[in-house]
Formats: structure tokens, sequence, C-alpha cells
């Protein structure tokens, strides 16, 4: 079925010579067929392939509208077509969930790691952690999105301001000048 | 070749703006054209170590994701503010620039960012035409905390994928997912580093054992550093302490991350 594109979910599902067609042209943005060849070629050294399973990789593709294929005289140029789209997140947000439950069904990164912390790290440097805990929770990381769509209408109020004098500037505590309270 | 190595922590809080910005500088003492993005546009940091503020930054990456600016416009050279401050004592190289590509620090911005998300196809072509246009040797990408989709671009458009982690159980278990994340997505070189590490542990049993748990390369156990706590994020540390044990330790990871 043809799609607008892909996304980054679908490339970590997808097989491995498709994810590395797919990555060569992330990072080139276009290539002609023999780039794209020389690429896979130059990233297979534990898994050789032929050309024509390379053409076949292509046509899969496009024919899923991940792809998209421009002649231009002699040449065959592939472009890719990335999702454009914010919509996309939250799936990404989900798929990031369900990896989350995978390795929370892995024992060994909770038992090995775990036991590295009790029996080594102390207590006090535990709870110091605690509290950069909080911090972030109460912080910057996770302000619920009210409050950024309360800052974000009080904006253009900010943009109406007039600009910064070297005297309003004066007035304000800068980072640096917290510091140098120390 | 250029290289593309983003760096990225599944916690926040756990140096990674620090750990980029000593890499940048590293890699300019090498005599390499360096380029600093700061993709943590939600809360943006990085630019506070090369001594930039607010009223410095011109143009944001945010200008470019909203179409009011090409990428090039958002790269502010900060190799003469490195060289300026007479308190570095590792050189730069003649040769070298450092240019910062910073998140947008106001308020309303950011907000705007949250709120309507941004075109992530967008956001890659920033990157490939900040190595081709800056003519880089190498970008690096300091990345947002978590999982999201310009973390996933991110990691799948890079050489190399640094990985900061801390010893606290709140660490392991999302470093686990960045791991499998990023063999998903067949990163080809990635490097745990193990920072903040209370100077009671042994770093080499810290390096194994994270090493054999998740089948990873440990780049580096860097210890708790009070000249670290004391820089407070006002300079770059390799800067300042080019002969400390932690910058030879950052040394050997910038050299992994490119081999």
């Amino acid at each position: 079925m043809m799609t607008t594109g892909f996304n980054l979910l679908d490339l970590m599902t997808a097989p491995p010579l498709l994810r590395r067609i797919l990555r060569a042209l992330l990072r080139h943005q276009a290539l002609i067929e023999d780039q794209i060849w020389t690429e896979i070629a130059r990233t297979s050294d534990e898994m050789p392939i032929d050309r024509a399973v390379m053409e076949s990789a292509l046509s899969d593709l496009q024919r899923r509208g991940w792809l998209t294929r421009e002649v231009r005289g002699d040449q065959v140029t592939y472009t890719i077509r990335l999702h454009r789209g914010d919509r996309r997140l939250s799936e990404a947000r989900l798929a990031a969930g369900d990896l989350i439950e995978q390795v929370d069904d892995n024992p060994r990164y909770r038992a090995e790691l775990a036991e590295l912390t009790l029996t080594a790290v102390p207590a006090a440097f535990g709870r110091a952690d605690v509290l950069d805990g909080l911090m972030q929770r109460g912080g910057k990381r996770t302000l619920p999105r009210n409050i950024w769509d309360k800052l974000s209408s009080d904006s253009p109020e900010e943009d109406r301001q007039p600009p910064r004098t070297d005297e309003s500037r004066a007035g304000r505590k800068t980072g640096t000048d917290v510091l140098n309270l120390f | 070749m250029s290289h593309i190595i983003s760096i990225h922590s599944f916690r926040g809080g756990t140096g990674k703006s620090n750990t980029t910005a000593n890499l940048a500088a590293l890699y300019a003492s090498m005599g390499m054209r360096v380029g600093v993005i700061d993709t943590d546009i939600q809360s943006p940091g990085i630019h506070v170590l090369f001594g930039m503020q607010e009223d410095d930054i011109k143009y944001s990456l945010n200008d470019y994701l909203w179409g009011k600016c090409e990428i090039e416009k958002t790269a502010h050279d900060v190799t003469a503010h490195v060289l300026a401050d007479r308190a570095n004592q590792l050189p730069i190289h003649p040769k070298s620039t450092i240019y910062l590509i910073p998140s947008s620090i106001k308020v309303g911005e950011i907000a705007r960012v949250l709120r309507e998300g941004y075109d992530v196809g967008l956001l890659n072509d920033g990157f490939q035409n900040l190595v081709k246009q800056l003519n880089l040797d190498v970008l690096l990408i300091d990345t947002h905390p978590g999982l999201n989709e310009e973390t996933l671009l991110s990691i799948a458009i890079s050489d190399a994928l640094a990985i900061i982690m801390r010893p606290d159980n709140q660490d392991y278990q999302g470093t686990g997912v960045t791991v499998e994340v990023a063999r998903k997505l067949d990163v080809p070189r990635m490097l745990l580093i193990v920072n903040k590490a209370p100077t009671t542990l042994k770093p080499e049993e810290v390096k194994a054992r994270v090493q054999q748990t998740y089948n990873c390369e440990v780049g580096a156990v860097l210890p708790h550093s009070d000249e670290m706590m004391v820089l407070a994020s006002s300079g770059v540390f390799v800067l300042r302490y080019p002969d400390h044990p932690i910058t030879t330790s950052l040394r050997h990871v910038a050299n992994r991350l490119i081999e």
C-alpha cells in the first residue's frame, strides 16, 4: 500500500537491508543507484549481498512509498521520504513504552546493575540523586503541558516589550551573577 | 570523511552537554572543524559552556525549523570566545573552528516548539547541510534526554553514538532501552560513558560490569570531580584542565568515536 513516507519507527522495524539503504539515504539525502550500491557494499562486511537483491529492495521501498525514484538522463536518483509531521511523535513515545516493557522483562538489567549500586554506592550518593530526581520532576523536563501553554500565551506580550537597554539589562540577575555569589 | 556523533542519555542531568562541549574542544585541539548542535530544544543549555548569552544568539535552531532562515545562519563561531578565555590551558589548533548551533532560550519559543512540534525531516536536512556548508570534520549532536522522534533521528543518522549513564538505579533500565534502540537503528559505533561515578567505586570494576551487562564498550568511567563541580559549566573542563585524568579519559573517548 502506498503511504506518505516512513518514520523512525518504520526504520527500526524494517528488514536489515532496507534499513541500510534508508540509513545511507538519510545521510546523503539523495543518491544514484551506483552510490547506494557502494554504500551497501561498504557496510555489508558480515552479510554480502547481490546487486539484484539490492535492486529488489529499492523496488520494495518504492512500493512502500518510502523512496522516490527520479530518472535524469542515464542516472536514476533516489531520495527518501521521511514522514514530516509531529503526529508521529506520540507513536514514537508509545513504541518507547513498549521497549521499556521488553527491557523490564529482562532481569539482567535490574539484577546485575542494581547489585552494583547496593554493594558499592554510599547511601549519601543515593540520597543526593533522589533530590536531583525530584528537582527534575518539578523542573523543566516534565513541566505540564498546560503550564507551557500558559507561558506560550504570554509570549506575545514579551515580544511587545521595548528592546532591552543596557540599563534594563543591568537590573537583571544573570547566571554569572548568581555564580559570583560564591 | 565527516563524522556525525550523537551524545545521548535516557535521563536528564547525566552530563550530556558538558561531555559534548568537552569533545568539541578536544576535536578542535586536534585541528578539526567542529559543529555542535543543541537539539535539546525543550531545555537548551550548551551555549552557556561556550560563554553565549541570550542576546548573543542571532538565529537559533528554532528559527531554522520554522523556516525563518537557512541552517548556516544559525551557526555561531565560538572559537574566538574560547581563545579569548585566558584561563584555558589547552591550545586550540589554528586551523580549527568551533561552530555552535544553539536552540532558543526564549520561553515563548520553547513553548511553541513543545506545542506545535516541528518537521523532523527538516532537522535531518539541517544536519546534512551543516556538514556540507561549513565543511565540518565532526558534527556533535547534543540530544534531548529520553526517546522521541528527533532523538531517534539523531541516533539513526549518526556514525557513532555516546550514551551517558550514571551508576544509579534510575539510569540502568533507560540505558538498556537506549542501547536496544541504537542496535535496532544499526548505529555503526556505540560507546557507553559512565559519568559522575563516586570515587569510592573502582573504575575498572564498574567498567567491566557495565560492559558485560549491556554488551557494549565502555569508553570511560568518569569519577565525580570537585574541579568539574566548581567550574559549574562556566567553561569547558578539558580546556581548563588539559592534564587531568578526566581529560585523558575524554580524549580516549574522542579518539574511539572517530576511529
